[in-house]
């Protein structure tokens, strides 16, 4: 008897908690998830202007891949210079900037002269998810922003997320 | 490079850093595994990478990635299969009583505060691709893991094995571990089967039959191995081979069905017949190459998936703390008052805490299997990463402390320590 009494203390008690917990839990809203590889097509018109959007100019398809902890993003596109960015997403809008020094002496695009700047939009019409946005280089204050779209790739099969 | 030549100086790096850095745990007290764990982590983006971020790239180029992660994890197949095979029933039933609400509850009270700790981290550290009840179930079974294999070790070193605290720990750990790969099956279950492909019902009744079919036919069928057994009293190479094609087959199995190849390997274990002398052969059949050679390889591709560095900024270093607090407490503070409420008395109730805080290298499996099914993120891997090992780390002092050799050879001497059959 007394150990069952500690058996539904000790176990029953925690199972009714944990399902309370699952209940509770539906109302949170977590960040809009942005995580995985998106294919980017840069506006052609500006493409070529300045050593810096000739960074994003490569043979192979341009991929942003995205990695992220709640509102936390890490960026990083598939060009030769392997631009990595660091940013947030609030709402539907995502901010991200190069790697400081301070924080990540493995970047090669620690200088605060080369810093690298993205904004996006999530659009969330009918089709696939797209990103609107633009990156300017504080390198090239004459150049113009470069505009982009990207799409995101669809999921392999058996690929959860 | 060739990508063999590759793979082959990846393997040579990884096994002198595995050996030097666990020989150096082995000097501080601390199991060999735990050395090993932290030299994966050393190999990985948060040290190597950070420090010689050129010798990295060279060392461990992404496109070499897939052969070490495959190596690796047939080498966690292998693992799990030993797991499972350590498993002994019959210690089970001998304990049940004392076992049985010790461990469930040392493994529901952590899973309730995994929950809790969920509600705060959701917004957090996840996204809306990941279901809240996905996020809330995963993170209560990765907080009430007990790495069965670590503490058979920690248990075996201290000589404690053969005591009740002992017997009732490895009792404890080999119910927790069950109930836990069985509680993350079925999490791996309802992640896959949220996928447009899987359907639910399929998954489950697959998964029901498979199990129905390993635990009533197979294990009859394995009997004819144990007899093969006590006739040559030597377990063959073609024994081996009959084992390990189970093995694989049940983890293809386990993968088709959505359940995860390791559950698979874990079950072909846990069937296999139990008789000392078969199970010490076999084991010392696969062990050395597993231990030695695989199992570094898994901590290296491990390291090579986490990243310190995302936990960057005071508020992220106060989840990983948060994590840390709430993993030790759930499991310390579960297990202990669940044993005190069993009939033990406090010293041995906190050792058996100790022990059970225990999360060591099947944490590591479960985190990785929640960052493949993408239930928790880069930053909440690497932070649950920290909390393995510093768990595991803690576990060696903390008992120490408690539960002092000489102070339990003066108990043994005047019998104060007795397990009291609770009714």
């Amino acid at each position: 008897m007394k150990i069952l009494i500690h058996y539904l203390l000790l176990v029953g008690l925690p199972v009714l908690g944990v399902l309370g917990v699952l209940r509770v839990g539906q109302s949170l809203r977590p960040p809009v998830s942005v995580s995985g590889p998106w294919t980017v097509e840069v506006s052609r018109q500006v493409m070529g202007y300045s050593s810096c959007e000739d960074q994003l100019r490569q043979s192979e398809p341009l991929v942003l891949s995205i990695s992220q902890s709640g509102p936390h993003l890490t960026l990083s596109f598939n060009n030769k210079k392997k631009i990595n960015l660091e940013g947030e997403i609030e709402s539907t809008m995502v901010n991200a900037r190069s790697h400081h020094p301070a924080t990540n002496p493995v970047s090669d695009q620690g200088n605060s002269s080369d810093a690298i700047h993205l904004y996006a939009t999530i659009d969330r019409q009918a089709g696939p998810e797209r990103l609107l946005g633009a990156l300017s280089f504080s390198k090239c204050p004459a150049a113009p922003e470069i505009n982009f779209v990207a799409t995101r790739q669809v999921r392999s099969k058996g690929e959860v997320r | 490079m060739l990508q063999i030549t590759t793979l082959l100086i990846q393997i040579i790096v990884i096994l002198l850093t595995a050996r030097i850095v666990g020989w150096g745990f082995r000097k501080i007290h601390q199991p060999q595994v735990v050395g090993e764990m932290a030299a994966g982590i050393l190999l990985g983006p948060s040290l190597l990478g950070w420090l010689a971020p050129d010798v990295f790239a060279v060392l461990f180029p992404l496109s070499s990635l897939g052969f070490l992660s495959t190596l690796s994890q047939i080498g966690l197949l292998v693992f799990m299969f030993l797991v499972g095979l350590e498993l002994n029933p019959k210690l089970l039933r001998e304990r049940a009583r004392t076992a049985l609400v010790t461990s469930h509850a040392s493994i529901l009270i952590p899973f309730l505060l995994g929950g809790l700790l969920a509600l705060y981290l959701y917004p957090r550290l996840s996204d809306n691709g990941v279901p809240f009840t996905h996020f809330a179930l995963f993170m209560g079974t990765a907080m009430s893991i007990t790495a069965f294999p670590v503490l058979a070790r920690i248990l075996t070193e201290r000589k404690l094995l053969s005591t009740p605290l002992g017997g009732i720990a490895i009792a404890c750990a080999a119910i927790d571990d069950v109930t836990a790969w069985c509680i993350l099956a079925g999490v791996v279950l309802l992640v896959r089967a949220s996928s447009a492909d899987n359907v639910l019902w399929v998954m489950v009744l697959g998964s029901v039959t498979y199990v129905g079919v390993m635990l009533y036919v197979a294990r009859k069928a394995l009997r004819h191995l144990e007899v093969k057994y006590k006739q040559r009293e030597e377990v063959s190479k073609d024994m081996v081979a009959v084992i390990l094609l189970i093995v694989f087959a049940s983890s293809l199995a386990t993968e088709s069905l959505g359940i995860h190849a390791l559950f698979g390997a874990f079950i072909a274990g846990a069937i296999m017949p139990k008789n000392r002398g078969f199970v010490r052969a076999l084991t010392e059949k696969l062990e050395d190459i597993t231990l030695v050679l695989l199992l570094p390889l898994f901590f290296a591709s491990t390291g090579l998936r986490t990243s310190i560095g995302l936990v960057s900024g005071t508020e992220m270093w106060f989840y990983c703390a948060l994590i840390i607090g709430v993993a030790v407490v759930g499991k310390f503070g579960g297990a202990s008052i669940a044993a005190r409420a069993s009939g033990m008395n406090w010293r041995e109730s906190a050792a058996l805490g100790v022990l059970m805080n225990t999360r060591g290298l099947v944490e590591l499996v479960v985190l990785n299997i929640g960052l493949d099914i993408g239930v928790i993120s880069p930053a909440l891997f690497a932070m649950m990463v920290i909390m393995a090992l510093v768990t595991t780390f803690m576990t060696t002092p903390l008992l120490e402390m408690i539960y002092r050799p000489p102070l339990y050879a003066r108990h043994r001497e005047t019998g104060i320590i007795q397990v009291k059959q609770a009714a």
